[in-house]
C-alpha cells in the first residue's frame, strides 16, 4: 500500500514538475507571450521591408530576452523584450510605422534625451522592469474601457504585493516632475504643473507640508502620502473594489469623494477609548464656501493633476547628476507687487490660509466638533472688528486650542498653528494690510 | 442602627467627594484657555441702573454670553468705552486723561479705547467679534443692548470715584493669575 502511494505520489510530483517546464518554455511562445510579440514584429518589419540584406538580418535576428541594464538606476528592465519598437537592436532608429502596443515605437522624442540604454523605462512609467509577461510588469489600464478590453484579452488584474504599478497618461507627468526642477516650463508636464498650482489655491499647505515645509496639522504629502505602501491603508471606506486598491487611487479619492467618508474616525469613541474626529480634509465635491454658486471645489481634471504632483514626489533612488535644477520657488522678497493687497494675498496664498479660510478668504472650511456649528471664521467678515496689533498677536500667536461644540465629542481635527516663526515681520504686515483690505464693512452699533 | 449611620456617612463623603471631583473637572474645562478676568466674580449687583440695563444683564447678557465663555470675563475686563454717544467720545476720553491720568498707564488694568477715525470702540469692536463667531446666536439688536450694558457697566464700575476700587480688584487678579499660571500670563500680557 504505501508501495504504492509512494510510486504515485511521485509521478504527480513529476507531472507537475513537467507542466512547470513545459509552461516556462512554452509560455513565451504564446499569444501574449514575448516571444511570439518579437516573432510578430519581426514578420511585421520583414513585410515592410524591401532590401533583401535588411530582411536577411531581421529574419537571423534571434528570438531571446532583451533587458536594459540602467546601472546607475540600479535597474534591469525587461520591457523591450515584447516592446521591441524601443529596443534598439530590432529597432536601431527607436522609430517605426506601427501603430499597436507592443509594436509601436516610443511616441514624441522623449528617447532623446532619455537614451534607454541609460534610463530604462521603468525609472519614468513605473511598473516591475524585471517581469517578462504582461501581467507581472503591473501594466495599468487608463480608463474602464481599457481594463475592460485587457480583462478579456489578457485577464488583466492587478499584480499583487507590488506597490508601484505602470503609471497609465496623465499620472506619467509625476515622473518628469521627479527630477525636472524645471517641469513647469516643460512641454508635456501641464498636469502636474496645474497640480502643483491647485496645491497653493486651495490651501493645502496650511494644513500639510511638502518635504518638511507647511503646517502642522496633517501629514507631510511628499514625504509621507506620495510614499504610503498600500499595506498601511485602510481601504475599507473607500468603496473601492480589490483591482482598484492602489495609491494612486487614495489619493485621488480625497479630492473626488468626501473624505468624512473615507476617514470616519470614530466620533462616539465606539471602538476606541477617546472619541476621534474624522479627516479635517474638506470635502471638495462641494462648491467652495467662498463661491457656492459655483460647481464643485475641484474637478475630476483637478483631481488628477493633484494627484499626479503628488506621485511626483514618491521617493527613488536616483544620481544626483539625474536631477535637472529648476528655479527656486520665489519667495517674497523676489517677487514685485503692484500693491500690498496683492502682496498680502501672496503671502495668504504661500502659507496655505485657504486650507481653513477658504479661497480668498471668503468661506470658513469644516472643522468637525468645532463650536458655532462646525465651520472656521469667514474672515472677511471677523477681521473687521480687529485692530491692526490684536490681528498681528492673533497671527503670530495662533489658536492652539479650539473649543469643542459638544465636550464629550473628538477634538476639532483643525486649529490655528502660531506662524510667527515662520511668516516674516514683512509678511505678516503685507497680510494684514490684505485682511482688512477685504475685511466687509459692517454697520455700526 | 450604628452600621446605618456608618454606611451614611461613608455614602456621603463618597457623594460630596464625587460632586467634588465633577467640579474640578468642569473647573478645568473651562480653564484650559483662562484670562485673569476668568478669577474674577461671575455676577455684579446691577440694583443701582437703569430698569433696562438691569434687563440687558439679566435677559441678554448672562443668557448669551454664558454659551461660549464665562461671564467672568467680560466683566472683570479691562475694557473701558465711553457710554456717551460716539461723537463725544474723544471729548471724554480727554477729559478722563486730564483728570485721571492713571487710567492711562496701566494697561492691564484700565484699557481705553473709545471711537476713532479707524474704527469703533474697544466693547463695539469684541461684541462683534464674538457675534461674527460661527453659530452665534447673538441678533444685531442683541449685540447692540450687549454693547449698550458693557459700555455702561465698565464707565460705572472702573472710572471716577470707582476707579482706585476697581484698580485694587483688577491688579489682585492679574497678581494671582500670575501666580498661578505664570505662561498663560507671559503670553496673554507680556508677549507683544
Amino acid at each position: 500500500m504505501l508501495r504504492k502511494l509512494f510510486i504515485w505520489g511521485n509521478l504527480v510530483l513529476l507531472l507537475v514538475f513537467l507542466a512547470a517546464v513545459v509552461e516556462d518554455l512554452a509560455g513565451p511562445y504564446l499569444p501574449q507571450g514575448w516571444a511570439n510579440y518579437q516573432r510578430q514584429y519581426r514578420r511585421m518589419q520583414l513585410a515592410a521591408e524591401s532590401n533583401e540584406e535588411s530582411r536577411k538580418s531581421i529574419a537571423d535576428r534571434p528570438i531571446e530576452i532583451k533587458q536594459i541594464l540602467a546601472t546607475d538606476l540600479e535597474q534591469v528592465d525587461r520591457c523591450t523584450s515584447c516592446h521591441q519598437g524601443m529596443d534598439s537592436i530590432a529597432t536601431p532608429t527607436l522609430h517605426n510605422t506601427f501603430t499597436e502596443n507592443p509594436y509601436k515605437s516610443h511616441p514624441g522624442d522623449f528617447l532623446k534625451n532619455h537614451p534607454p540604454e541609460k534610463f530604462g523605462c521603468v525609472i519614468c512609467h513605473g511598473g516591475q522592469g524585471i517581469a517578462t509577461t504582461f501581467l507581472g510588469a503591473a501594466h495599468t489600464p487608463k480608463d474602464e474601457v481599457q481594463k475592460a478590453e485587457w480583462k478579456r484579452k489578457y485577464g488583466w488584474k492587478p499584480t499583487e504585493h507590488f506597490d508601484r504599478p505602470i503609471l497609465a497618461p496623465p499620472y506619467i507627468q509625476a515622473s518628469c516632475a521627479k527630477c525636472h526642477g524645471n517641469f513647469e516650463s516643460l512641454p508635456g508636464t501641464e498636469v502636474a504643473a496645474k497640480g502643483k498650482e491647485l496645491l497653493g489655491q486651495h490651501g493645502c499647505m496650511g494644513c500639510h507640508q511638502w518635504k518638511g515645509v507647511g503646517g502642522p496639522i496633517s501629514v507631510d504629502l511628499a514625504e509621507e502620502t506620495a510614499n504610503k505602501p498600500i499595506g498601511r491603508i485602510d481601504f475599507s471606506h473607500t468603496g473601492l473594489s480589490k483591482e482598484d486598491m492602489n495609491l494612486l487611487n487614495w489619493i485621488r479619492l480625497h479630492f473626488v469623494k468626501d473624505p468624512w467618508e473615507m476617514t470616519p474616525g470614530d466620533p462616539e469613541a465606539k471602538y476606541n477609548t477617546e472619541p476621534i474626529a474624522p479627516s479635517g480634509m474638506q470635502n471638495y465635491t462641494l462648491p467652495s464656501p467662498a463661491y457656492p454658486d459655483k460647481g464643485p471645489e475641484l474637478t475630476e481634471d483637478d483631481a488628477t493633476a493633484l494627484t499626479t504632483y503628488i506621485l511626483s514626489a514618491r521617493s527613488e533612488k536616483l544620481p544626483y547628476n539625474y536631477y535637472v535644477p529648476g528655479p527656486k520657488d520665489a519667495t517674497f522678497a523676489d517677487m514685485h507687487f503692484s500693491s500690498r493687497k496683492e502682496a498680502g494675498k501672496w503671502v495668504f496664498d504661500h502659507y496655505g490660509c485657504a486650507g481653513c479660510h477658504g479661497v480668498n478668504a471668503k468661506g470658513g472650511r469644516r472643522n468637525f466638533n468645532y463650536q458655532g456649528g462646525g465651520l472656521e471664521p469667514v474672515l472677511a467678515k471677523t477681521v473687521g472688528n480687529y485692530t491692526r496689533d490684536e490681528l498681528r498677536k492673533k497671527l503670530e500667536y495662533g489658536v492652539p486650542v479650539v473649543n469643542k461644540e459638544n465636550e464629550k465629542g473628538p477634538t476639532p481635527p483643525l486649529y490655528m498653528p502660531p506662524w510667527k516663526d515662520r511668516i516674516s515681520s514683512e509678511e505678516m504686515e503685507a497680510l494684514i494690510d490684505y485682511l482688512f483690505s477685504i475685511a466687509e464693512k459692517q454697520e455700526e452699533f | 442602627m450604628k452600621k446605618a449611620l456608618i454606611f451614611g456617612v461613608l455614602f456621603l463623603t463618597g457623594f460630596l467627594r464625587a460632586e467634588d471631583s465633577s467640579y474640578e473637572a468642569e473647573k478645568a474645562k473651562a480653564l484650559k484657555s483662562p484670562y485673569a478676568n476668568d478669577f474674577g466674580p461671575a455676577s455684579i449687583d446691577v440694583s443701582s441702573y437703569s430698569q433696562e440695563m438691569q434687563d440687558t444683564y439679566k435677559n441678554i447678557f448672562l443668557v448669551k454670553c454664558q454659551r461660549c465663555h464665562q461671564v467672568s470675563r467680560p466683566l472683570n475686563s479691562q475694557f473701558v468705552e465711553p457710554s456717551a454717544p460716539k461723537e463725544q467720545h474723544a471729548s471724554v476720553i480727554s477729559k478722563w486723561k486730564a483728570e485721571h491720568p492713571e487710567m492711562f498707564k496701566e494697561k492691564l488694568v484700565w484699557q481705553i479705547e473709545g471711537k476713532t477715525a479707524s474704527g469703533p470702540g474697544v466693547w463695539e469692536r469684541y461684541v462683534k467679534k464674538m457675534m461674527s463667531k460661527p453659530g452665534c446666536n447673538i441678533s444685531p439688536p442683541e449685540g447692540k443692548k450687549i454693547w449698550q450694558f458693557l459700555t455702561y457697566d465698565s464707565e460705572k464700575r472702573k472710572t471716577g470715584a470707582n476707579a482706585a476700587q476697581w484698580a485694587e480688584h483688577r491688579r489682585k487678579l492679574l497678581a494671582g493669575f500670575k501666580a498661578k499660571y505664570p505662561d498663560r500670563y507671559r503670553e496673554l500680557y507680556e508677549v507683544q
